[in-house]
């Protein structure tokens, strides 16, 4: 790391069961946001979660929180990472008892439907909706699976950056989301998850999986609102580390 | 509890009762495919706090299993760590393990919540070639859930086994393991699949006398 590059410093924030980030503050330089699977096929019409019969009110829920933390977030100058679940368009890459599930819910992964085939690499239903899509510069990680570190380098990547704490939103909260934060956590990074920039399929399952992480002291890290993260960015101060 | 015998056949079978589909998917379960992942704590138990009945559920799926040609894998997880809460965490040797619970055929460490990190088990699953999982033991909600996620993605096809798991919500929070299973049955059992300790071990009964 180049010590005479200023770095942006923002002050512990409120979160559940302990203040974020349990070693004081963090910073610019050591954070990465991680914002998960927001594609077409969670959360837009015609898409895998819709083609399910699921609410889709409930994975679109934190979209505009998520909105606002993306702005905040590229101002302060952190990394950005996005993920997107889908797999190879001859499904080399899919399990057969994925496949085999998705078929037996009426949404088979590689059928065609309104967003083109479900869970497909390269299908509109796999592209991330607008509202938070990726800016030039922004690392995206490509998943065949449920938790991101899994077949892909996001390991790697996180650690090339010199990334250290990882703050999570995304879709849905009980799948995606949380297989990566404990993959994350197991990993040694310090993780927090904005409670209003995500949601599930279903509603008691988004709120058990909030409670799960605050088990144990934090066995997975900590939980808080985006508005005491939002509070913590404004409060960033610029320091230059010799 | 009721008890369901597997669906017939002279080879194989699967839990019909099993939510949200009958498990394993294929339908021609084999012992000799199918591996059990117990997951135990630091001290190679089921956790501090498993009552006889889960320790006596999860040993009973592991010797019957074994019998039959299936394989038994004892991983011991590590808690939560942070410098400031938890600056040093000790492990016990296969050796010291006690109280001694059941016969595995491999004994592992995990570096963290997930059977999968930082240990053997995917090579030694590969290597035994297991593609059918049971997984139970040392905290539902924590090492469980996250061996069960761990697993799916890398294409196992689980079974989680809830009344052979403790649960790490505290005071009894059963809110929280009757979520546990919510989740994995979710989008058509997103995970895999959930029965009780007695509707594998009759998958099993159905197996010996086929």
């Amino acid at each position: 790391m180049n010590s005479t590059t200023p770095d942006n410093v923002a002050p512990q924030l409120d979160a559940r069961p302990y203040a974020w980030p349990y070693d004081g503050e963090f910073s610019a330089k050591s954070t990465a946001l991680i914002l998960i699977d927001w594609q077409v096929d969670f959360c837009g019409p015609g898409g895998y979660v819709d083609r399910m019969g699921y609410d889709l009110s409930l994975t679109r829920k934190g979209l505009e929180p998520t909105k606002n933390v993306l702005e905040a977030f590229r101002s302060f100058g952190g990394t950005v990472v996005h993920t997107r679940e889908g797999h190879r368009p001859d499904l080399v890459d899919c399990p057969p008892n994925k496949l085999w599930r998705s078929q037996q819910i009426g949404a088979g992964i590689g059928d065609p439907g309104p967003t083109g085939r479900i869970l497909v690499r390269g299908e509109p239903g796999w592209e991330i909706v607008p509202e938070v899509a990726p800016i030039d510069g922004e690392i995206i990680i490509d998943k065949p699976g449920k938790g991101a570190f899994y077949a892909t380098d996001l390991d790697l990547v996180l650690r090339l950056a010199g990334i250290t704490h990882v703050v999570f939103t995304g879709i849905t909260t009980d799948v995606c989301v949380h297989t990566t934060m404990r993959d994350a956590n197991d990993r040694g990074y310090e993780c927090l998850l904005l409670s209003d920039c995500t949601g599930a399929t279903d509603v008691g399952n988004y709120e058990a999986a909030l409670k799960m992480v605050t088990m144990q002291g934090g066995v997975f890290g900590s939980i808080a609102p985006s508005e005491a993260f939002l509070n913590a960015l404004s409060q960033a101060k610029t320091s230059v580390t010799s | 509890m009721t008890m369901t015998r597997g669906t017939t056949g002279s080879k194989g079978g699967a839990i019909a009762s099993a939510t949200p589909y009958p498990w394993p998917y294929h339908g021609s379960f084999q012992p000799g495919q199918c591996a059990l992942v117990a997951c135990l704590d630091p001290l190679w138990r089921v956790g501090a706090n498993a009552s006889q009945e889960i320790d006596s559920r999860l040993s009973a799926m592991a010797q019957q299993l074994r019998q039959q040609g299936g394989f038994v894998v004892a991983v011991t997880l590590l808690p939560p760590r942070r410098p400031d809460i938890d600056p040093s965490r000790g492990r016990t040797a296969p050796s010291e393990r006690r109280p001694y619970l059941f016969e595995s055929d491999v004994a592992l460490h995990a570096g963290g919540t997930s059977a999968f990190f930082g240990s053997e088990l995917d090579q030694t699953l590969r290597r035994a070639h297991r593609r059918d999982l049971v997984v139970a033991g040392w905290g539902l909600e924590g090492p469980v859930h996250s061996t069960l996620r761990d697993a799916n993605d890398r294409g196992y096809e689980c079974l989680l086994v809830a009344d052979a798991s403790t649960s790490l919500a505290s005071g009894g929070d059963q809110g929280l393991a009757s979520s546990a299973c919510s989740m994995v049955r979710f989008s058509g059992g997103i995970f895999g699949a959930v029965a009780s300790t007695a509707e594998f071990l009759a998958l099993l009964d159905n197996e010996e006398v086929s």
